[in-house]
């Protein structure tokens, strides 16, 4: 009788177990750093030693809420994550629409596509600088060699075109989601596209009523990867601009890596407080906004 | 190649058919439209390739030519640069540090959410509260943790050493992680489970030689997924690690830069070297990787 007891409790202790190893790894690395960042929002910390310090109230958040370079750093956050969804996303799309319709070499594209992917971030940022300078660059050389000298700018150093700059390195490298939308039209039957080819419809057609409606769930999962994606990016300012000239290219991700660099750690975590409940806000109007009747 | 070549005359011919039984207007928006289709696609491959064929290209060249013109081939192709890239102090610790680091953090990262998946399957008590729990960090950017990060690895103890960032990529990327290995096991049925319940296997017996031999293409797409992130990421890097010892190579090359001032040709060579591996391995088991990177993603 006690045996049996025992064996159940034990058999109802072995999920517990081991699902304890991942338990402890999200507390310490999403739970810990979330209340550590708002604990420490409300305080006047150095990013130094805990001694001396003391609690402030909200007295950071009004300080970061008057700075201006809060605002252009949060506004350009938002062209950011903007030109992802709304250019880069339907950029993908058309990609694979494109490329699944198999025309020539379309493999040999699939994979040419995917390397700025394989290629680390902040390498690939390296690179795209010195394409852009304005002395040895290829950029503006090929723009003179064309006999557009008028373009032939300092682009990442004049502060209009500099977050254009920035986004165009990332906008065109279109093949990690290229590959998710390609398997996923490889799921659609066929017989879809032929009824539809009988009553007449033509490619376009075919993709606006065809393929976009039955990839709507795809659609929603890349539109989330790549909020959570970009909201992320910090190596392509970091690298090209270091969010200059002046403010003009700050993003949220680097004011705060600049504060914390600056001793500034209250400050910094308070940036850092502001920017997860952004997230959190944006993933979860995105999902409100597209959730289907059967709840995904 | 012949048999290619024969589909592809059928193919032009019952194309062109095609065209003739349309109306000419029409035929000029088509001939418009697959101009436009070519144009785009052959864009996105310049585009994709521009960089790196620009610096490979440059990588070879004297500084002298670097200088001159932005478009145009090294007259002598210069093995110096690559020599000197070669003989940079640390280069070969950064590889070995990033090979560790990537190995044993993809190492642990797999195997907690194998048993955290596993774990989802069993009938808890808040099961599901469990699950958005675990994988709700998916949603948060992290950058934003930098410096909690940096207070975390010097209360363990295990600042400025690799260790911080094994520990820190695992937890970064366990909630995707199980995400991915528990939508993945879910289409294993549970008969399988039950029925090896029933001829007296333990739990922990059905874990390691049922669940996660079934499991191993899920398990292979994060095993992909994780290894190429570590291997690619700077910023945790390069705040969680300072000295030469503890270098990854993202971090490396920003010395690097500091190394060679204006030394561009060595630079480049750099650069080419250290992302090369990444290149011919995707090139090597781009199914493999392809598949992997997108199975499980899109299934959550």
């Amino acid at each position: 009788m006690i045996k049996t007891y025992l064996s159940r409790f034990i058999n109802k202790l072995n999920p517990i177990i081991y699902l304890l190893p991942a338990i402890t790894m999200i507390i310490v690395y999403f739970g810990i750093p979330f209340i550590f960042l708002i604990v420490t929002s409300l305080t006047n910390w150095t990013a130094g030693r805990f001694d001396n310090v003391e609690f402030v109230g909200i007295n950071n958040y009004i300080r970061i809420f008057s700075d201006k370079e809060y605002w252009q750093a949060f506004l350009n956050t938002f062209i950011w994550i903007g030109a992802a969804v709304f250019i880069h996303v339907p950029l993908c799309l058309l990609t694979a629409i494109i490329l699944s319709q198999k025309p020539f070499f379309w493999k040999f594209f699939r994979t040419v596509y995917f390397f700025p992917n394989i290629i680390a971030l902040f390498t690939l940022a390296w690179m795209w600088l010195f394409l852009f300078r304005p002395d040895i660059g290829l950029i503006n050389e090929i723009l003179r060699t064309i006999g557009l000298d008028s373009l032939s700018i300092n682009w990442l150093g004049t502060s209009s075109t500099a977050l254009g700059a920035l986004i165009f390195t990332w906008m065109f490298s279109v093949g990690y989601f290229t590959i998710i939308f390609m398997s996923q039209i490889g799921t659609i039957p066929n017989e879809l596209y032929e009824a539809a080819t009988v009553d007449g419809a033509n490619e376009f057609k075919k993709a606006l009523y065809i393929t976009i409606p039955l990839l709507r769930d795809a659609i929603i999962i890349v539109v989330l990867l790549t909020v959570t994606f970009t909201f992320r990016t910090f190596e392509t300012p970091f690298v090209m601009t270091r969010g200059g000239p002046g403010i003009s290219s700050m993003i949220l991700p680097l004011m705060l890596y600049n504060r914390m660099v600056g001793n500034q750690g209250a400050i910094a975590n308070t940036i850092g407080t502001t920017m997860v409940i952004l997230g959190i806000i944006i993933v979860f109007s995105i999902r409100k906004l597209f959730a289907s009747k059967d709840g995904t | 190649m012949v048999h290619k070549l024969i589909k592809f005359l059928n193919n032009t011919k019952s194309k062109r058919k095609k065209l003739q039984s349309y109306t000419s207007p029409q035929r000029v928006l088509l001939i418009i439209l697959a101009i436009l289709k070519w144009v785009f696609l052959i864009f996105l491959f310049l585009f994709s390739i521009t960089p790196i064929v620009w610096i490979m290209i440059s990588s070879w060249k004297t500084n002298h030519e670097i200088f001159n013109t932005a478009i145009s081939f090294p007259k002598v192709w210069q093995l110096q640069n690559y020599v000197n890239a070669l003989n940079l102090d640390g280069l070969w610790s950064a590889f070995r540090n990033t090979i560790f680091v990537a190995i044993v953090s993809t190492g642990l990262c797999t195997i907690i959410a194998a048993m955290a998946a596993y774990a989802l399957r069993s009938k808890l008590r808040g099961n599901k509260k469990i699950y958005f729990f675990l994988i709700i960090g998916m949603y948060i950017p992290v950058t934003a943790f930098m410096v909690p990060y940096v207070v975390i690895s010097n209360f363990l103890n295990i600042h400025d050493t690799v260790w911080a960032l094994i520990l820190t990529y695992t937890g970064i990327s366990l909630p995707i992680s199980i995400l991915i290995l528990k939508s993945y096991m879910d289409t294993i049925p549970n008969e399988i489970l039950e029925a090896a319940h029933i001829d007296g296997c333990s739990y922990h017996k059905i874990f390691t030689k049922i669940m996660l031999p079934l499991a191993v293409p899920g398990i292979a797409s994060i095993g992909i997924f994780q290894f190429v992130a570590v291997w690619n990421e700077f910023l945790f890097a390069s705040i969680l690690t300072a000295k030469e010892s503890a270098r990854t190579l993202q971090v490396s090359i920003r010395f690097f830069m500091g190394t060679f001032q204006v030394d561009y040709a060595s630079m480049f060579a750099t650069m080419i070297i250290t992302m090369m591996p990444a290149i011919v391995v995707f090139i090597l088991l781009q199914e493999r990787v392809i598949s992997g990177l997108t199975s499980g993603a899109i299934k959550g």
